[in-house]
C-alpha cells in the first residue's frame, strides 16, 4: 500500500512554499 | 503527458519499501514491494494521458506530490521563481542577541564576547523598528541567540511584550525559537518563555557528564551537565506543547562516548516527542582553539551523524524536526542568504551571519534608537546573491529547490567551495531516517 510520509508543503508553483520553513541560527551546516 | 520531475530522489528502506522524495514540494511517498515495479516504470518512462485503471489514486498522488509533472512544465523556471520568492517583504526574521555575553567557555566557541547586554537605546530602537514594520507583514519569527540569551531574561521580556503587542494588533503569525545552553533554563523561566511564544529550543549536550563538562564547562571552570539535565527533566513534567532539540556536537575525542550519552537521554526522554535529537560534528568555526580541536574528517562526520541519529531513534529519541524541515523547499537556505532576515547585535550593529561577527563584510548596517536603520546594500547583496544565481552546478542539482546553493554563503565566500547540506550528502540515509522517524512517531 502506498503511504504518504510527508505531504507536499504547498501546491506546486506556490511562492509560499520556501517561506514556511524557519531558519535556526547556530552554525548548523558545520562545513566550516 | 506526464514526466518524472528532475527533483525526484528514490531510495529503498531496510525493509524493502521504495521511498520517493521530491525536493521542490518536499513530499515523500512510500510504496510496498508489490507496487515497486509499476512505480519504477512510471518514474522512468512517465505516462500518457490516462493512468492505468487500477492506478488512478496512485497517479493522482504522484502528481499532487510533484513527482510526476505535466511534460510542458519548465522546472528550472519553477526553481528560479521559488528562489525569487525569498524577496517577499511581508515576512521578517530577526536573530536577536539580547546579550553577547556568555557564562560558558566552550572549547569550540567562535565568539569574542566583546559586548554585553543590549542597552535601552537599542531596545527602544528595535521595538520601534518592529512596530514600523508590523503593518506590512504577514508573518514574523524571532530567533533568540547570544552569547547566552538567558543572561538577559529581562531584555527578552521587554522586547517580547512589545513584539507581541505589535504583531497582535495586525494579526500577524508570530513564532520564536531560542538557542540556549540550558544552564539557567529553570521550569519557571521556561513557562514564562512559552508565554512569549518561544516554543522551539536548541540546547547542546556534548557527551556524558565528564565529556560534556570538559567541552562545555562554565567560563572560569565548573560543571554544567547535571544542571542542564535537571532543568530538562523538570521541564518535561510540564504538559505544555514545545520542541527541544537536544544538539550533540561530536568530535574525534567524544565520538566513543556519544552512545552512552544517548542512553542517558533515552532513559529520561524516550517516547516524549517534544525532546528530539540533533547530531552535528564540531567544526573549526573561527574560535581561538581551532587548531587544537580534534575535529572529525568529513567522511567520519558524515557517517557518524546518521549512525547516531539511527541509534537515537532505536532508543526512542525522535530525530529533530530541524532535520526534516531542512529538507523542505527553501528549508536549507541559510538566514544569511535571505533578504528579509537580519541579525541584531546587542549594540545595534546589524549582521547577516551569526558566525563571522568580527568580519567587516558581515557588518551590514546599524539600528538607531528611533527605529530607523542604515543598511549597506552592497554588503547585503554579497550575502544574498551567491548560490544558484551564480553557480551552474547548483542550478543543475536535484537538491536546488531546497538549498538554492545558499546553505552557507560564508563557507562559499571563504573557501570558494560549494556548501552542500549534510542531508544532501547522505540523501538516502536522511530519507531513511525520516521514514523511520515517521514510524516511531506513529507508535
Amino acid at each position: 500500500m502506498m503511504q504518504v510520509i510527508r505531504k507536499p508543503i504547498a501546491p506546486a508553483g506556490s511562492t509560499t512554499a520556501g517561506q514556511l520553513v524557519k531558519s535556526v541560527p547556530g552554525n548548523l551546516n558545520g562545513s566550516k | 503527458m506526464w514526466t518524472p520531475s528532475r527533483f525526484n530522489v528514490q531510495t529503498r528502506t531496510d525493509t524493502g519499501e521504495l521511498l520517493v522524495y521530491n525536493s521542490y514540494t518536499g513530499a515523500i511517498l512510500a510504496f510496498s514491494s508489490e507496487e515497486i515495479d509499476s512505480i519504477l516504470s512510471i518514474l522512468k518512462e512517465g505516462l500518457g494521458e490516462d493512468a492505468p485503471p487500477n492506478m488512478t489514486t496512485v497517479v493522482t498522488t504522484l502528481v499532487d506530490a510533484g513527482i510526476l509533472i505535466a511534460s510542458n512544465i519548465d522546472e528550472d523556471k519553477r526553481a528560479r521563481f521559488l528562489h525569487q520568492s525569498q524577496h517577499r517583504t511581508d515576512q521578517l526574521h530577526l536573530v536577536v542577541m539580547p546579550t553577547e555575553a556568555c557564562n560558558f567557555g566552550c572549547e569550540y566557541c567562535y565568539q569574542s564576547f566583546s559586548h554585553g547586554t543590549m542597552n535601552d537605546q537599542v531596545i527602544t530602537g528595535l521595538q520601534k523598528f518592529v512596530q514600523n514594520k508590523a503593518r506590512f507583514l504577514q508573518s514574523a519569527s524571532i530567533s533568540w541567540f547570544g552569547g547566552e540569551p538567558l543572561l538577559a531574561m529581562d531584555v527578552i521580556g521587554e522586547l517580547s511584550r512589545s513584539f507581541l503587542a505589535s504583531f497582535n494588533s495586525y494579526g500577524i503569525d508570530y513564532s520564536a525559537d531560542m538557542a540556549t545552553n540550558g544552564f539557567h533554563l529553570t521550569k519557571d523561566k521556561f513557562l514564562q518563555l512559552l508565554q512569549w511564544h518561544i516554543r522551539r529550543f536548541m540546547i547542546t549536550v556534548d557527551g556524558p557528564a565528564t565529556v560534556h563538562d570538559k567541552k562545555r564547562g562554565l567560563r572560569g571552570g565548573g560543571p554544567t551537565f547535571e544542571r542542564i539535565l535537571h532543568n530538562l527533566k523538570d521541564i518535561q513534567s510540564s504538559k505544555e506543547s514545545f520542541e527541544i532539540s537536544i544538539r550533540v556536537n561530536f568530535d574525534q575525542e567524544s565520538l566513543p562516548f556519544v552512545p552512552e550519552l544517548l542512553s542517558i537521554l533515552a532513559n529520561e526522554f524516550a517516547g516524549d516527542a517534544r525532546f528530539q535529537l540533533l547530531i552535528r560534528p564540531v567544526g573549526r568555526w573561527g574560535g581561538k582553539h581551532d587548531d587544537q580541536l580534534p575535529v572529525c574528517d568529513h567522511q567520519t562526520a558524515n557517517k557518524a551523524i546518521w549512525e547516531f541519529t539511527q541509534m537515537g531513534l532505536d532508543k526512542g529519541l525522535p530525530m529533530s524536526s530541524i532535520v526534516e524541515n531542512s529538507m523542505l523547499p527553501g528549508g536549507a537556505v541559510c538566514y544569511a542568504a535571505k533578504p528579509n532576515s537580519l541579525v541584531v547585535g546587542s549594540t545595534g550593529q546589524l549582521y547577516k551571519c551569526t558566525c563571522a561577527l568580527e568580519e567587516e563584510v558581515n557588518k551590514v548596517g546599524t539600528l538607531y534608537d528611533d527605529g530607523s536603520v542604515n543598511v549597506d546594500y552592497d554588503r547585503l547583496a554579497l550575502w544574498t546573491t551567491s548560490g544558484d544565481d551564480t553557480d551552474s552546478v547548483c542550478r543543475s542539482c536535484y537538491y536546488r529547490p531546497v538549498c538554492q546553493g545558499n546553505h552557507c554563503p560564508l563557507f562559499r565566500a571563504r573557501t570558494g567551495e560549494r556548501p552542500c547540506p549534510f542531508e544532501k550528502r547522505k540523501i538516502h540515509r536522511a530519507l531513511n531516517m525520516i521514514w523511520k522517524n515517521s514510524i516511531s512517531l506513529r507508535r
